[in-house]
């Protein structure tokens, strides 16, 4: 059945891309008659999703075609980007390149920016015009900012107020603001409602910061002004903070009057819900966000800006043959982590195979554990065990560590969020090596 | 304490890619079979354990390793009767027949 449309598909591209005068006739010729073509699978995004789906669908079956397109030759994370804001990590730490899934896994890797998809055609055209034909396709672009959603806060604002939420030149603008910030200043940083990317994100870079103040400029000031009335890890969070920085944080409520509405990033100030002005000398807003744009060409997202799925397989409901994972869906109750975006990778990689041989999916697990170093040599966490029950993305398991962990097990976790960020660099780009 | 936080860079040096790794990434082990459950299962566990389960670290490996002690491991977080950090909140997710599998699976990957 399923090889049955593809194969009109197919013929019905060829038709389409003759007429087109597109250069992909030939190849289209080529597998139309002969049939005999392994699948292509096309992978865009080299991050935590993309990059695992990639890898895992060359693992699981060496002999499909799987092409992953991602800008960047190296990758800088996320995840332990609060460290190096910290003064714990190098930034060259969290660059991560594409040699193994190419060398060691045969992924064909092409950089550029995918700049459309067409779903009927089953092509994507990347930047410069090239179009490249996929039987399955796999999108993983994780978040873009919905600017001016929060008024003032546009492009050119974030060149002020950074948000440092993607890693790269926000992450060093963030950072050198805090460097030339005088001691006694004050940090502000406006965290957004639900959902977005790494719910405890904007706890672990005040922590983080809080351990730079602490090194550098001790009379400095916190604030987190929160559009949210509790956050992920709040108890661990809020103990940690009062051990290891005394009221240095301040975190400020919806209830308290903490949602802001107003960005003036000229001069680092913003106006909450119930009118206060709040001044900063360095201002960190974390935005509203939704999925990479190349999801809404892809015809892929709802009216809330993310993408839905089909929980078993993470198929989109509203494009044949295409499947999203990582933070552009919507898979609550798993968190837009990049743990849980690997995991997914692996999930996706069996269900697209199975779907090209025709086969049942397999059924699908996930799990994550996001840490947050609240200072060096202290960790949380928060973990999960995924599934499907009843056709609905359910938690099996999990919680945050015990509130009244000693300092040992504290210490315990702050080694194991380094050991896990070394392990899932290895598991996704190879970076590391096992052995 | 910055001792755990100072990675030198140290996966930029290009004599340090390419060791092995033909023999490490496994290939070998599913050479062209449709994944499975198992292996989905199994392939959560790498995040932190390593792509075969021998990412060596804070965080112990478990490729390779005896499958009654792997078993009885898994097993005693599951039940509460062992203690960590982490993995007793994990292992409660899966049931005693997954976690059977899973001790089976990193017990087969070889060294
Ligand atoms: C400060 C901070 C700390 C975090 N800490 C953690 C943590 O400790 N643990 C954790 O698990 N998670 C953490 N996260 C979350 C994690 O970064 C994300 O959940 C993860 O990156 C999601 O993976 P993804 O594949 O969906 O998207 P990404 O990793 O963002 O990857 C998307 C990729 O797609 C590419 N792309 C986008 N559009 C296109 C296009 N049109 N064509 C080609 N390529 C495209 C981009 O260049 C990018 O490389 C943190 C996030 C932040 C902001």
């Amino acid at each position: 059945m399923d090889r049955m449309r593809i194969n009109r598909r197919q013929l019905l591209g060829l038709f389409g891309s003759l007429g087109a005068g597109s250069v992909l006739a030939a190849s289209g010729i080529g597998r139309a008659v002969a049939g005999n073509q392994p699948p292509r699978i096309t992978v865009i995004g080299g991050g935590f999703g993309g990059a695992t789906a990639a890898k895992y669908l060359k693992r699981f079956d060496p002999s499909v075609h799987v092409t992953l397109i991602e800008p960047s030759r190296r990758y800088y994370t996320c995840p332990f980007s609060n460290l190096y804001l910290g003064g714990l990590y190098d930034f060259e730490d969290l660059g991560h390149g594409y040699r193994e899934l190419a060398r060691d896994y045969g992924v064909q890797v092409i950089h550029s920016t995918a700049t459309d998809i067409d779903t009927e055609q089953r092509t994507v055209t990347l930047a410069g015009d090239e179009t490249l034909r996929w039987d399955r396709l796999i999108l993983s672009p994780g978040i873009d900012i919905r600017w001016g959603e929060l008024e003032g806060y546009t492009r050119d604002a974030a060149e002020l107020a950074p948000h440092a939420w993607k890693a790269g030149p926000q992450t060093h603008l963030l950072k050198k603001q805090l460097e030339s910030m005088e001691d006694g200043g004050t940090f502000i940083l406006v965290a957004p409602q639900d959902p977005f990317r790494c719910p405890p994100g904007p706890y672990e870079r005040g922590s983080m910061v809080a351990n730079y103040f602490k090194n550098h400029k001790p009379k400095s000031k916190i604030l987190l002004l929160d559009a949210k009335d509790n956050f992920s890890k709040q108890p661990l969070f809020q103990q940690g903070w009062q051990e290891n920085y005394g009221d240095m944080i301040e975190w400020v409520s919806r209830s308290n009057d903490g949602t802001v509405i107003r960005v003036d990033a000229a001069n680092r100030e913003v106006e909450t819900e119930f009118g206060t002005r709040h001044k900063a000398d360095v201002l960190n807003v974390v935005p509203p966000q939704k999925a990479g744009f190349i999801a809404d060409r892809a015809g892929v997202t709802d009216d809330s800006g993310w993408v839905p799925i089909e929980p078993r397989t993470f198929r989109s409901p509203q494009a044949d043959g295409v499947y999203v994972i990582g933070d552009a869906t919507q898979a609550a109750p798993m968190p837009k982590s990049g743990f849980v975006a690997n995991t997914q990778g692996k999930s996706v990689a069996a269900a697209v195979l199975a779907d090209l041989a025709g086969e049942e999916t397999p059924d699908p697990s996930w799990a994550n554990t996001c840490y947050s170093t609240i200072a060096p040599g202290y960790g949380i966490s928060v973990a999960g065990v995924y599934g499907v029950r009843d056709g609905e993305i359910e938690e099996f398991s999990g919680g945050i560590s015990p509130e009244d962990a000693d300092g040992e097990f504290r210490r315990k976790e702050a080694e194991h969020a380094v050991a896990w960020y070394e392990a899932i660099a290895q598991d996704t780009w190879g970076t590391y090596q096992e052995g | 304490m910055q001792g755990l936080y100072r990675r030198m860079t140290r996966f930029t040096a290009p004599a340090f890619t390419g060791i092995l790794l033909s023999a490490l990434t496994g290939l070998s082990l599913a050479e062209s079979k449709p994944a499975t459950s198992t292996d989905v299962l199994a392939a959560s566990c790498a995040n932190c354990h390593g792509t075969t389960g021998r990412y060596a670290s804070a965080i112990p490996p478990i490729g390779g390793r005896d499958y009654e002690d792997l078993r009885e491991q898994l097993l005693g977080f599951k039940r509460g009767e062992r203690s960590a950090t982490v993995m007793d909140r994990i292992a409660a997710g899966y049931t005693e027949d997954q976690l059977e599998a899973l001790a089976r699976y990193f017990a087969e990957i070889e060294d």
